[in-house]
């Protein structure tokens, strides 16, 4: 019983510890996305290069994702099994460059496409 | 409604499995005294992971998409290496049953306790955040509408029921069928656990071979991810229905082997029982390489 406490202990600490290290404040304002059935709107098109954090609406009846690309379709961020109805928040550090932002209601597909222009 | 509670059943589906052969195995083996540690791991996990998510949701801190890919990918990687040790600690463990031996059984659930606990809390925290995260925001968006909490919460029920139903079955099992396919099923959720542990760490940019946009096969078409037969695909195998080329090739590399060793026939005669071994450390990541680039 002693080991079995021991190693959760372990366990626990472990997961609290990777959630504590990573998160850091991402100032400032989301950026909101609206994924909806047809559309995907993003509130700002031209962002400042740095860290930012996205807040994703689905407004659809199906579950969604949202793809941030760089050039060649790279992945650079995703956020993906966001109910119908719920919001999901993500970060992610941006350099200068042309990005595309994807919503992929039913989350398959290419997705409907936003240009993003960092600078 | 559906699409959430899709989602809750399929985020809980995989722990609820591996977490109710645990149970099912030490029932058989009558050690229904072993169980506290694996309901400890169970719920450590679960008010981790919740505890956690809140965290994310209700405060400005946010994870970035990398450092959250990376650690869905090393629970996952970290959740194989622990369900592999616990098939092939049963399958070990299971030639004690006769009775004869029951002492030697006794010594190897001794020295597995801590291990079963972990394996209990690695396979529910893997999915954990991620579906704390859904639940949590969900609640959040409970100011326009209930539905999307209420969905997430009846799948992951579903889930719980699903996983209830198979120990109530496979408890009927004769004890050779029981090991087996028990032991099958795992090694297959395994592979899939790993594929999608690879897929994070591709993500997270910390493996590059191949690339995220190299799928090799698509399969959407026929295993949409919207439907309910998608989504127990999913949630029962893991794999991605258009897995990448690194993802197939680890999700072949890890069941191929895995599955013979342990299909196997077992060696005759009653030697010394072998201790438990620590979680082997398997470094999967090897072999895949070489059969995918």
């Amino acid at each position: 019983m002693k080991s079995a406490l021991l190693s959760l202990g372990i366990g626990l600490g472990l997961t609290l510890a990777a959630t504590a290290c990573s998160s850091d404040d991402a100032g400032g304002e989301a950026i909101a996305i609206t994924s909806g059935t047809t559309e995907c709107r993003v509130a700002q098109t031209a962002l400042a290069a740095g860290k930012h954090r996205f807040q994703v609406q689905n407004t659809g009846n199906q579950a969604t994702e949202v793809y941030v690309y760089a050039a060649g379709d790279k992945v650079v961020a995703e956020k993906e099994n966001i109910g119908p109805g719920t919001k999901a928040t993500f970060s992610v550090t941006l350099a200068a460059g042309t990005y595309e932002i994807a919503c992929k209601p039913g989350q398959t597909g290419s997705g409907i496409r936003q240009p993003l222009t960092v600078s | 409604m559906l699409a959430n509670y899709l989602i809750g059943l399929r985020e809980g589906l995989e722990a609820a499995l591996v977490v109710s052969i645990l149970v099912a195995y030490l029932v058989r083996s009558g050690r229904q005294d072993r169980l506290r540690p694996i309901w400890l791991g169970v719920s450590g996990a679960v008010g981790a992971s919740l505890l956690a998510g809140a965290v994310l949701t209700f405060t400005s801190r946010s994870m970035s998409f990398r450092a959250q890919e990376l650690f869905g990918g090393l629970m996952s990687v970290l959740a194989v290496c622990f369900v592999t040790w616990m098939v092939f600690w049963m399958r070990r463990a299971s030639r004690h049953l006769k009775g004869d031996l029951q002492q030697k059984l006794d010594t190897a659930l001794a020295m597995g306790t801590g291990a079963l606990a972990l394996t209990a809390f690695v396979a529910v925290a893997r999915e954990g955040l991620e579906t704390a995260l859904f639940i949590w925001t969900a609640v959040q968006a409970t100011g326009d509408t209930a539905a999307p909490v209420a969905g997430a919460f009846l799948g992951l029920v579903t889930a719980i029921v699903l996983g209830y139903l198979l120990y109530k079955r496979s408890v009927k099992l004769n004890l050779a069928t029981f090991f087996r396919w028990t032991g099958a099923g795992l090694v297959v959720v395994a592979a899939g656990v790993l594929a999608y542990g690879f897929h994070d760490l591709q993500e997270a940019g910390w493996l590059t071979a191949g690339g995220l946009d190299r799928v090799v096969l698509d399969a959407t078409g026929v295993l949409p991810p919207s439907s309910w037969w998608g989504t127990l695909f999913k949630g029962l195998f893991s794999i991605s229905a258009s897995p990448t080329r690194l993802e197939l090739g680890a999700w072949l590399a890890y069941l191929v082997p895995t599955m013979v060793l342990f299909l196997r026939p077992a060696p005759r005669g009653g030697g010394p029982a072998p201790a438990p071994p620590a979680p082997a450390v398997h470094r999967p990541s090897s072999t895949s390489e070489t059969v995918t680039s």
